[in-house]
């Protein structure tokens, strides 16, 4: 009890010094709180806006069609699928789509793409690429010979509103056909990548070029065959847990001649998402370490200082009978009692930064062009970090413990007669 | 039977002069109860030979025996601890824990010692009491003047009951009064509790108070 207490007293014995070792922990924990909700709020926008724009936050397909995307390669069981989507809690709504590989022509050129057969109104539902229409206007049904292309593509082939473009493919029979459409749109998407490679037919009449329904169907209202089929849920942080008990509903209910059904989370349709989030992690806590090292070497300067200016005083506990483990831990107690006394401020200014930051957001008007060319808003929402915090405290303790062992080790060193010069 | 016994101890310093002989071949007993004082001019070897028999500084060649136990045999964990629960300290410059107050620097022994609060408070304001500072009991040593907080230092000294006493120098610091009280206050502890108490000085009024006195020079008892 009394080495706790003479600790804490002995660290006020000079209170500036304490002060600003105290300080000074305050604002490099701030600091380093504050810049991984910025880091963290920053890739949080950054991904959201990828699965907004065209991930999504989980893609269903059957299981063949993931392994070789074969026009044939259909869910079978769309509706049944479609009404357990709907019945799930977590899932806010959701969108098929038709996939088709096609060559793209115009006047100018030609260029090979990916055509997302979509029903309009789920899809912009769900992505929000499609809501970003510069010129034109999207598809407004399932049938019609309207198609939407990105700027870059429409730049490339040279076409604008109300021009023809021709769309080869291959049918359900492996025959190569060919189809016309109309521009009616160009959609601004989140890359040049994006916009060269993915336009957007109405569903049903794109299923009915590729033979996969016939005549009849195609005057039906609702979407009977689709590829994919993606969905949002209520965050996509917890997607794993809302595509597990997708998951598991769909297959308790399934018989054993059912399709092989493959439900993906974002992080699996787009790894280099999922990966960046964990390099994250481990990078932000990295970046903290450094900020806590480097506090650690102010903090070692200011006990060895402390050691020196009290040898005569360690040299009495010494002769009067304090063991070498009681003065041990009477040192490593001041400077873990140093350290873990501007912690708390620390974790406490940047919660509250965090807090009011994320709501407030940072605008970043310098930077606001290039924000926008990667598909960014200009403004920043930092996010609150609490799942940090835990790790922060112990590498606070770890290190403040490291930074005691050498000034401890000094003062064990200490000769009792020699430091009190006279008995 | 002698409570320390001292054998040809001997205690040499190297310095760039040449060898200096801080204690000479001393043989000396001190029995339970005794009020010594050993006197001689500085650099006679008083602190030194106090620091031998208190543990802190090994001597060359020679034993030291305490309740029949050599502890210039001992190694430095089981001196420390022996130090701890045997030998009281009174050193010149009071040197008390300032961040402690008069009763925490009393009991920090007990406490050391892992006496229960109880038994330490109680101890430690029967002490404060014997040096009439028992209303000083919260004070820290910076509230205190230097005669004060060496009456503190010898309630210190004597709160666990130590074998001997071994005090260098204690009224260096101090005025005539506070030497006149803190000898009074150790004389009467002396003779209450029976506590051996060894002085190291050059102080008329300590040596006129002192039952046996011990004559150094150049390391030699005279």
């Amino acid at each position: 009890m009394k080495i706790i207490i003479m600790a804490w007293r002995n660290i006020w014995r000079t209170p500036w010094r304490s002060l600003v070792v105290i300080g000074a922990m305050s604002l490099g924990v701030w600091s380093g709180i504050f810049m991984m909700g910025w880091i963290n709020g920053l890739n949080d926008q950054r991904t959201i806006s990828m699965l907004d724009d065209n991930v999504g936050h989980g893609r269903i397909c059957s299981k063949d069609f993931l392994e070789k995307p074969e026009v044939f390669s259909t869910i079978n069981n769309l509706e049944a699928l479609s009404n357990r989507l709907v019945a799930d809690s977590n899932v806010t709504t959701f969108s098929s789509r038709v996939i088709c590989n096609s060559m793209i022509q115009a006047g100018s050129g030609s260029a090979p793409i990916i055509a997302y057969g979509v029903n309009p109104n789920n899809e912009k539902k769900v992505f929000k690429s499609v809501q970003n229409i510069s010129s034109g206007e999207f598809l407004k049904g399932q049938v019609g010979d309207e198609v939407v292309l990105g700027e870059a593509l429409a730049r490339k082939l040279e076409v604008d509103i109300d021009d023809r473009v021709v769309l080869t493919f291959q049918d359900i029979n492996g025959d190569v056909r060919s189809a016309l459409f109309w521009l009616v749109g160009i959609y601004d998407g989140a890359s040049s990548m994006i916009e060269e490679s993915i336009i957007y037919v109405p569903s049903k009449t794109i299923s009915f070029q590729m033979g996969l329904i016939d005549s009849i169907e195609l005057s039906n209202e609702s979407q009977i065959i689709a590829h994919e089929i993606n969905y949002r849920v209520k965050n996509p942080y917890e997607i794993g847990k809302a595509n597990n008990a997708l998951e598991s509903s769909f297959l308790k209910n399934r018989n054993s001649e059912s399709q092989s059904i493959v439900f993906r989370t974002w992080k699996e349709v787009s790894p280099d998402l999922g990966v960046a989030d964990a390099i994250l992690s481990q990078s932000l806590l990295l970046f903290m370490m450094i900020i806590l090292l480097a506090m650690s070497f102010g903090i070692l300067n200011t006990m060895l200082m402390a050691i020196l200016e009290r040898t005569r005083e360690l040299g009495m506990l010494m002769a009067i009978g304090m063991n070498k483990k009681k003065i041990f831990k009477l040192i490593v107690s001041e400077t873990i009692l140093l350290s873990f006394v501007g912690l708390p401020f620390g974790l406490f200014l940047g919660h509250i930064s965090l807090l009011v930051t994320s709501k407030t957001g940072i605008t970043l008007k310098s930077v606001e062009q290039g924000f926008e060319q990667m598909g960014l808003e200009a403004t920043v929402y930092p996010s609150v970090v609490p799942e940090y915090y835990l790790p922060i405290v112990g590498l606070v303790l770890i290190l403040s413990f490291l930074s005691s062992i050498y000034p401890a080790i000094k003062a064990l060193k200490l000769n009792p007669i020699e430091s009190m010069r006279v008995l | 039977m002698s409570l320390i016994r001292l054998e040809n101890l001997n205690k040499i310093y190297a310095s760039q002069a040449g060898n200096v002989h801080a204690i000479n071949n001393i043989s000396s007993d001190f029995k339970a109860g005794e009020f010594t004082s050993i006197v001689g001019p500085s650099g006679c070897g008083k602190t030194t030979l106090l620091n031998a028999i208190g543990g802190l500084d090994k001597p060359n060649s020679g034993k030291i025996w305490i309740d029949n136990t050599d502890i210039t045999s001992m190694g430095d964990k089981v001196l420390i601890d022996f130090r701890l629960r045997n030998i009281g300290f009174v050193f010149q410059a009071y040197n008390l824990i300032p961040v402690l107050t008069a009763l925490e620097n009393t009991t920090f022994i007990l406490e050391l010692q892992g006496a229960e609060k109880k038994v330490r408070n109680e101890r430690g304001m029967e002490l404060l009491k014997a040096v009439g500072l028992e209303d000083k009991a919260n004070s820290r040593p910076n509230q205190l003047s230097g005669g004060q907080q060496q009456r503190v230092a010898v309630a210190r000294a004597l709160a666990s009951r130590p074998r001997f006493v071994l005090a260098d120098e204690p009224t260096a610091n101090l005025d005539s009064k506070s030497t006149e009280t803190l000898l009074d206050i150790m004389a009467e502890l002396n003779s209450k509790e029976g506590t051996t108490f060894i002085f190291s000085t050059h102080d008329q009024r300590v040596i006129d108070r002192a039952r046996r006195i011990i004559c150094l020079e150049d390391g030699l008892i005279k």
